[in-house]
C-alpha cells in the first residue's frame, strides 16, 4: 500500500534575464524563485490498484513519482510505500519497486538488452528459474524476442520502450511507477504496451501508478485517476465519475425514421444544433439538459433518443482549467 | 555471481563495444603524448648538450613519460563527468532506484576502467622497457612492477574520492566539467605527471610530497621505474593511505548533502 500525507515539495530555481546582457549579468548575480511542485498532497493506493496520474505539464506529476520512488526528498509530509519511507532507500523496498521513465533510459545504450538484464538479475538477486520464466513470459507478451540481442541504441523507439519495460519488470515488482510509458510511440506500439500492462496487472497484481499525456492510456488502464493542478490534488476517484459528474456539456442525439430535409427551429439558448441525415444533435450544458429535452420531445417525434457525455479528454481539460471549483 | 562482478563484466563489455574507439584509446593517446614529450626533452637535451638531467637520461625520461601519463590515466578511471553528467541529466535516477549503494556502483565502474588501463600500462611498459632500456631484466624489477601496480590501484580509489568531490559539486552547480579539468591539471602538475618532481625546487617538493597527488602519481611511478627505494615508496604509500579516510568521509558527507539538492531532472 502507498500512503501519502500532506506532501509538500518546493524547488529553488534560478532565473536569468533573456539576451546576452542577461547572460553576462547572470555570471555575477542570479535571482532565484521558489517553485512549489507539490502542495499538501494526500492519497492512498491499495495493492493491486492501477491509478492514473493526470495533470498539465509542470503540474507536479513526475515530482510526485520521484518522491514516491525515493529519488528526491520532499520538503514536508509523510510517505509510506509498502511500510517503508522511500527516501530511506532501503534495499528491501527498492527490490520490490520499478520505475520506468519514458524519456530516460534505464538500460545501457551500447549493450544488447540481454546484457543489461543479466546485470539486473544480479542486482535484484532473481533466481535462475524465475529469470528464465520472466524473460520468456515478457519477451513473448511484448513480442520482442528477436530484439534482445541487438544493441539498445539500434532499436526503434517502440522496441526500446518494450525492452525498458521488460527490464523494469524482470524482478516482478510490487510497485511500478510508469512515467509516460507510451511517449513517442506509434499507435501499434502504444496498443501493445497498454495490452501488456493490462496482462501484467492481471497476472501479478502490483500497484501501478501511471502518468501519461495520452488519455487513451488512462482510459484503457486506470479505473481510478488522480488529477493534479499546480502541485495540488484536485480530484481522486473514478474516471467515469469525472465524465458523468463534471462533464459540463451533454449531447442529445435524436434519430428519426426519415432524413431531415430542413434544420428544425430550436431556440438558440438551448444549445448548438447539428443535423446529419436522419440524426439531430443538440449540444447543450448540463443545466439546460432538461428544458432542451422537454422542448425536443414536445416538438419532434424521434425514433430514438440518446444522451452522450463529452469526450473524457475534454472533460479533464475543462476540469484542470477550472480546478475543483 | 555477485552484482559487483556483474557490474565489472558489464563495464568491460561497454569498453569493448566499439572497436575503433578501443584501439584509439588503447594506443593512440599514449603514443601521441609520448611523441610530444620525447620531442620536447630531446630538444632540451640537445640544445644544452646534456646527457643527463637531475639524474635522468633521455631514454629514462622517455620511459618516465610512458609510465607517468598512463598512471594518470589509470587514476582518472572513467574520466571527468562520470558522476556530474549523471547528476546533470538525471541519469543518476537508475542507481537510486536499484537496491544497491549508488556510490559503490559508481566506484566499481570507475575502478573497472582503472583496471583496464592498468593492463594497458603493463603491456605498453613492457614494450617500452624492451625498446628503451637494454639492461638485463632483474627479479627486483618484476617485484617493483607488481608492487607498483597494486599501489596504483589503491591510488585509483583515492583519486576516485578526489574526483567525486569535484563531480558532486554538480548537485549545486549543474555543470562542473571545468572543475574536473582543473583537478586533472593540478593533480598532474603536483603529482609529477607533467614534469618529474625532481625538477621542482627542494622546499616546494617537501610540501608537495605530503599532498595526495604526489603520493598517488609519483609514488608508484618512481617505484616501478626504480627511482625510489622501497622505504621511500612505503612512506609515499602511507601518506596516500592517510588521505583515504579523510577523502572518504568528505565524499560521504557531500553525497548526503547533495542528495537533498538532487532534482532528478534532465533531458
Amino acid at each position: 500500500m502507498i500512503q501519502v500525507q500532506n506532501l509538500h515539495k518546493t524547488f529553488k530555481v534560478s532565473t536569468k534575464e533573456p539576451g546576452l546582457m542577461g547572460s553576462i549579468k547572470g555570471l555575477v548575480s542570479r535571482k532565484y524563485i521558489t517553485k512549489t511542485a507539490l502542495k499538501n498532497v494526500s492519497l492512498e493506493i491499495k495493492q493491486g490498484e492501477m491509478v492514473g496520474l493526470i495533470g498539465a505539464n509542470g503540474a507536479g506529476k513526475t515530482t510526485l513519482v520521484k518522491v514516491l520512488a525515493g529519488i528526491i526528498h520532499p520538503t514536508d509530509g509523510k510517505v509510506d510505500v509498502l511500510g517503508f519511507n522511500p527516501w530511506d532507500r532501503s534495499d528491501k523496498l527498492r527490490s520490490q519497486m520499478a520505475l520506468i521513465m519514458g524519456q530516460k533510459a534505464q538500460l545501457w545504450y551500447d549493450l544488447p538488452a540481454l546484457d543489461s538484464y543479466m546485470l539486473l538479475k544480479e542486482i535484484y538477486q532473481i533466481p535462475d528459474v524465475l529469470y528464465k520464466q520472466q524473460i520468456e513470459f515478457l519477451a513473448d507478451v511484448l513480442q520482442i524476442k528477436d530484439q534482445l540481442k541487438v544493441q539498445v541504441r539500434k532499436l526503434s523507439l517502440g522496441e526500446r520502450m518494450k525492452v525498458e519495460l521488460m527490464g523494469a519488470l524482470l524482478h516482478r515488482p510490487n510497485v511500478v511507477y510508469l512515467d509516460e510509458p507510451t511517449i513517442g510511440l506509434d499507435l501499434m506500439a502504444q496498443k501493445a504496451v497498454r495490452q501488456f500492462l493490462k496482462d501484467y496487472q492481471k497476472e501479478f497484481k502490483p500497484i501501478i501508478l501511471l502518468t501519461s499525456h495520452y488519455m487513451e492510456d488512462i482510459k484503457e488502464l486506470c479505473p481510478r485517476v488522480i488529477l493534479i493542478k499546480s502541485g495540488e490534488l484536485i480530484y481522486d476517484g473514478a474516471l467515469q465519475t469525472i465524465q458523468t459528474q463534471f462533464g459540463e456539456r451533454k449531447k442529445l442525439v435524436l434519430t428519426f425514421e426519415d432524413k431531415l430535409t430542413a434544420p428544425p427551429q430550436i431556440p438558440s439558448e438551448l444549445g448548438t444544433l447539428e443535423v446529419q441525415d436522419n440524426k439531430l444533435s443538440l449540444t447543450t450544458t448540463r443545466q439546460k439538459l432538461n428544458p432542451a429535452m422537454d422542448f425536443l420531445l414536445k416538438n419532434f417525434q424521434p425514433q430514438d433518443v440518446t444522451i452522450q457525455d463529452p469526450p473524457i479528454e475534454e472533460v479533464i481539460e475543462s476540469f484542470l482549467r477550472k480546478g475543483r471549483s | 555471481m555477485s552484482w559487483q562482478s556483474k557490474v565489472v563484466s558489464t563495464e568491460i563489455r561497454k569498453i569493448l563495444a566499439y572497436r575503433s574507439d578501443f584501439w584509439i584509446n588503447f594506443l593512440g593517446q599514449t603514443l601521441i603524448q609520448l611523441f610530444i614529450a620525447r620531442a620536447l626533452w630531446q630538444s632540451i637535451f640537445e640544445s644544452n648538450g646534456l646527457t643527463e638531467m637531475k639524474g635522468l637520461t633521455l631514454p629514462q625520461l622517455t620511459l618516465y613519460y610512458l609510465v607517468a601519463p598512463l598512471t594518470m590515466k589509470i587514476l582518472m578511471g572513467e574520466n571527468i563527468g562520470f558522476l556530474s553528467r549523471e547528476i546533470y541529466d538525471g541519469g543518476l535516477n537508475r542507481y537510486l532506484v536499484w537496491p544497491l549503494p549508488p556510490l559503490g556502483y559508481k566506484a566499481l565502474t570507475f575502478l573497472t576502467y582503472s583496471c583496464f588501463y592498468l593492463a594497458q600500462l603493463l603491456i605498453i611498459y613492457s614494450i617500452g622497457r624492451l625498446l628503451l632500456d637494454d639492461s638485463p631484466y632483474q627479479l627486483e624489477e618484476l617485484v617493483r612492477l607488481i608492487l607498483g601496480m597494486g599501489y596504483i590501484l589503491v591510488a585509483a580509489i583515492g583519486y576516485f574520492f578526489l574526483m567525486s568531490l569535484c563531480e558532486m559539486v554538480a548537485f549545486w552547480a549543474d555543470n562542473t566539467w571545468t572543475l574536473g579539468v582543473m583537478l586533472r591539471f593540478v593533480a598532474a602538475f603536483l603529482g609529477g605527471a607533467f614534469i618529474p618532481l625532481t625538477f621542482f625546487p627542494e622546499n616546494l617538493r617537501h610540501i608537495i610530497e605530503f599532498l595526495p597527488f604526489a603520493s598517488m602519481i609519483s609514488g608508484p611511478v618512481n617505484l616501478i621505474l626504480g627511482r625510489a627505494s622501497f622505504m621511500e615508496s612505503l612512506t609515499a604509500f602511507l601518506i596516500m593511505l592517510a588521505w583515504l579516510p579523510i577523502l572518504y568521509f568528505s565524499v560521504m558527507k557531500l553525497w548526503k548533502k547533495g542528495n537533498l539538492q538532487y532534482t532528478g531532472v534532465g533531458m
